[in-house]
């Protein structure tokens, strides 16, 4: 019996370093990141404690890929948003147009960041999806429809 | 061409099975879980995906290094591998000498590379009783002696550990495996996905106990009151296995009357546990079966440790889930020499034993009589600081006292005495910083060894050379080896290199080292419900392995050591009500000792990915107490407690996940960036604000020093950033 729970993340973090060591990212650049919401009380007195996990979400109508203006960005026939770090000239137009802040600028490359659900890495999964605790509580556990949250 | 190699991380103890990817230069650029391993299937944690870093440090110790200066100048020597051995084997013959073995010590914490079985090899061979493990009055031995006492196993700490999943009820007591065992967590959450109850009993609002049926806010220090009244509960309802309590229990009636001083309304006076929730947590943990209850440092670390913990060894036993599937179970390993059994082998004479610091006063930690025979930890230092009972001259170090063990300072102070410290790690720690010899370790990516995962049950793993050590590092036990071949000291074991032991240890497999790197790993079926079977008992017969063979709830031996043969609850001796003048300017109860996963013991805190995780030391303040001291959510405060002038910076973290009356503090900081040794060791250090000794001195026992459930108060640093 698998019991749904609607944000299974625990924050345990493997996710941020498992993408940091695939991606060699530095200190302070993300592709994927974890924020802790409380412990705080509730409406009804309850304490909790939540994770938000920040990741790009592949949207259906990025606003990323029409705020780049050199064409860097682009969404593939199977929905996942890719760079071509060739074009990029690390203007950030994207990390301003994203609604929920899911690009970083990499100062060390002069680039963005941005999870492609590591489609060029050879993996037949996600780094981080491999690494994630809860793993087993996500109902779904295909590339594409990977949402740690 | 890229070679993938199966081996088992060594990131922490827990032995995670990891498949590591070299390119054709020989580097080591990706490390991944084993989907395979049957502890982590596929999951690994923050420091075993960043430990590239730790191997390719650029601050990594890369040769055998001399002191040239005073201790602790930082003035060094470069010498060979040749030198250094040579000299230190004859320093420490000179030293065995003229002031007899037991002048020499060795010390090693939880360090995740099996030095522990290559020292006590050395030290054994070299007569020695001393054998440190640096916080064992606090940590896993308490837990240890409770259940060895109540029924010759051990399985409320560490050992014990079933598959989670197959356990319908978990307790979790004062033990937070999401950041110390993150393996043993991913199988506690896939539980509770599958529909196990969790019962999380922790001072502070965990992750875990975020997705918890039941969380106990304990009030510090009160764990064994709480696991009596919960006691109370289960007997006076009848919800204990009445068969097994009849047939394999000793003192049941003893027991029974012990726990009518703890009934649930008395009990949630003493713990600020509400009764309903006492009762609830009763009858959750002793109706489902099985049912598994592990706990750790939240219960070893305070005054009355062993007791709190036979309350929790009684739990297990009278629900009747000892050695059975999901429940308690005993290890079954597939060979017979393993991590533990070495350590018994290891034994020395009734004499030379008696002779181990402490012996005297806590018998069932040290001494002939004891069940391990290590020495009590503070006492050591108080004899290289006093020369009494005797002095200890050498020590070899191969963790970080300076700064995990309390009083740092006095630490530092003793370490000045000694005539030879010899430090092996992969940095310059503070420890090291004041070493004769700092001699550079070799990583898990470097080393073979046979792993028999101490927290997980019945399989072992090989765990072999990714890559050749880088510069001149070298494998610890290789090194012990050689030391021990070179002072021409016979071994007790048939072996001249640690890696001939391993091929020993294999030999009841028919197997070579080299056979078992091919097969990668070894389990061994569960047995079930051992002690009716005569597996437990040296005699063969059914039973345990105790004086009456059966659980001794009612202790025999404690009884014949003079100690309380029952648990019973005792006031934390520094307490709101215990101490109401101290309170008067110490308000608050301080926790120490609370881990985060990006770090393990001391180590991390100069690797970036896991600094990042945690850039600063943190304290938990509520933000009701929080605002009545004008503090703010980010600021840096000041904590001091009584009995010590040190005072410990640390960065306020305000939550409602602990108490108003309660702070804790995060264990273990250090910042190797900072320039001087005063900022790097001491600064930002909590366990330097616990003084070696307090008037009310150690706990009964083990001696345990109380590093949770001590009172503090807490003020903003101003104008620091």
């Amino acid at each position: 019996m698998l019991i749904s729970i609607p944000n299974p993340c625990i924050g345990c973090r493997s996710c941020e370093v498992a993408c940091k060591q695939i991606n060699n990212l530095p200190p302070g650049v993300y592709r994927i990141k974890v924020e802790e919401v409380g412990p705080k009380y509730n409406a009804n007195g309850k304490i909790i404690m939540k994770f938000r996990v920040v990741r790009c979400t592949q949207c259906e109508k990025p606003q990323c890929v029409n705020a780049c203006p050199k064409g860097a960005l682009r969404k593939r026939e199977d929905g996942i948003v890719v760079l071509d770090k060739a074009l990029c000239t690390g203007c950030k137009t994207c990390v301003d147009a994203c609604p929920i802040h899911a690009i970083w600028f990499n100062p060390e490359t002069g680039k963005i960041e941005k999870c492609d659900l590591c489609v060029d890495k050879g993996l037949d999964e996600p780094f981080c999806m491999k690494h994630c605790i809860t793993r087993s509580l996500h109902s779904v556990n295909n590339r594409l429809s990977w949402i740690p949250w | 061409m890229v070679r993938v190699v199966r081996t088992v991380c060594g990131g922490c103890m827990c032995e995670c099975g990891v498949l590591v990817y070299v390119d054709e230069e020989n580097r080591v650029f990706r490390i991944e879980g084993d989907p395979k391993h049957p502890l982590n299937e596929g999951y690994m944690c923050p420091k075993g995906l960043s430990f590239m870093q730790l191997v390719y440090h650029p601050e990594r110790l890369k040769y055998p290094l001399k002191r040239a200066g005073e201790r602790g100048e930082g003035k060094w020597k470069r010498v060979s591998w040749d030198e250094a051995l040579n000299e230190i084997s004859n320093e420490l013959l000179k030293i065995r000498e003229k002031y007899g073995p037991e002048s020499i010590a060795i010390s090693y914490g939880t360090y995740p590379k099996r030095v522990a079985i290559g020292l006590s090899i050395f030290l054994a061979s070299l007569g020695s009783p001393n054998q440190l493990i640096g916080n064992c009055h606090y940590c896993y031995t308490p837990h240890a002696i409770a259940d060895l006492l109540t029924c010759g196993e051990i399985y409320t700490c560490e050992l014990g550990v079933p598959d989670y999943r197959k356990s319908k009820c978990i307790v979790l007591w004062g033990y937070n495996p999401l950041h110390t065992y993150p393996p043993l967590a991913k199988k506690i959450i896939e539980a509770k996905g599958e529909g196990a109850k969790l019962i999380v009993v922790d001072p502070r609002y965990t992750e875990l106990a975020s997705i918890a049926d039941l969380w106990l806010q304990v009030r510090p220090g009160t764990d064994c009151a709480l696991a009596l009244g919960i006691l109370n509960v289960i007997i006076n309802r009848k919800l204990y296995d009445s068969e097994f309590v009849d047939k394999w229990c000793y003192g049941f009636k003893e027991l029974c009357e012990r726990v009518q001083k703890y009934p649930p309304e008395r009990v949630e006076e003493i713990t600020w546990v509400p009764k309903e929730k006492i009762i609830e947590a009763a009858e959750l943990y002793a109706t489902l079966k099985p049912a598994s209850l592990h706990s750790h440092l939240g219960v070893s670390m305070s005054f009355n440790s062993v007791q709190a913990s036979r309350a929790l060894s009684i739990l297990v036993a009278i629900t009747g889930n000892l050695d059975i599937r999901g429940g308690a179970e005993f290890p079954n390993y597939p060979i017979k020499l393993t991590y533990m059994n070495i350590k018994r082998r290891l034994r020395l004479s009734p004499e030379v034993e008696r002779k181990t610091i402490g012996s005297d006063k806590y018998p069932l930690l040290a001494g002939p009589e004891s069940f391990r025979c290590l020495p009590h930890p503070p006492s050591v230092f108080e004899a290289m600081l006093t020369g009494k009972p005797y002095p200890i001259k050498a020590l070899i170090c191969t963790s970080n006292l300076v700064i995990s063990f309390e009083d740092g300072r006095k630490v530092v102070e003793a370490f000045k005495k000694l005539d030879l410290l010899i430090v092996m790690d992969f940095f310059m720690t503070p420890t090291a910083e004041l070493a004769d010899y700092v001699l550079p370790s070799a990583t898990y990516l470097e080393c073979d060894d046979i792993c028999d995962a101490f927290c997980y049950m019945n399989f072992i793993a090989a765990r072999q050379r990714v890559i050749e050590p880088l510069y001149e590092c070298r494998d610890d036990n290789e090194v012990l080896f050689e030391l021990l071949r070179r002072m021409q000291v016979e071994l007790p074991f048939p072996a001249s290199t640690y890696r001939e032991f391993l091929d020993y240890r294999l030999s009841d497999l028919g197997l070579t080292f080299e056979e078992f790197k091919e097969i990668g790993y070894i389990a061994s079926e569960f047995i079930e419900k051992k002690y009716e079977k005569g597996f437990l008992r040296e005699d063969g017969e059914p039973g345990f392995r105790t004086p009456t063979g059966k659980v001794e709830l009612y202790s025999t031996i404690l009884e014949k050591y003079g100690y309380d043969p029952l648990p019973e609850y005792v006031e934390p001796p520094e307490s709101p009500y215990s101490a109401p003048d101290v309170a008067e300017k110490y308000p608050l109860i301080l926790i120490t000792g609370a881990r985060h996963i990006s770090s393990y013991q001391t180590m991390g805190h100069n690797i970036p990915y896991l600094r990042e995780l945690l850039p600063h030391p943190l304290i938990e303040i509520h933000p009701e107490t929080a605002e009545s001291l004008g503090i703010k959510d980010g600021d840096w405060v000041f904590i001091e407690t009584p009995y010590s002038e040190q005072r410990v910076k640390m960065r306020a973290k305000l939550t409602y996940g602990i108490h108003p009356k309660v702070v804790s503090a995060q264990a273990l900081w250090w910042y190797p960036e900072e320039k001087t040794f005063e900022d790097r060791a001491f600064k930002f250090n909590i366990n330097v604000a616990i003084p070696l000794k307090s008037p009310y001195g150690y706990g009964p026992i083990v001696g345990t020093n109380i590093m949770r459930g001590r009172l503090c108060r807490v003020y903003k640093a101003e104008d620091e950033t």
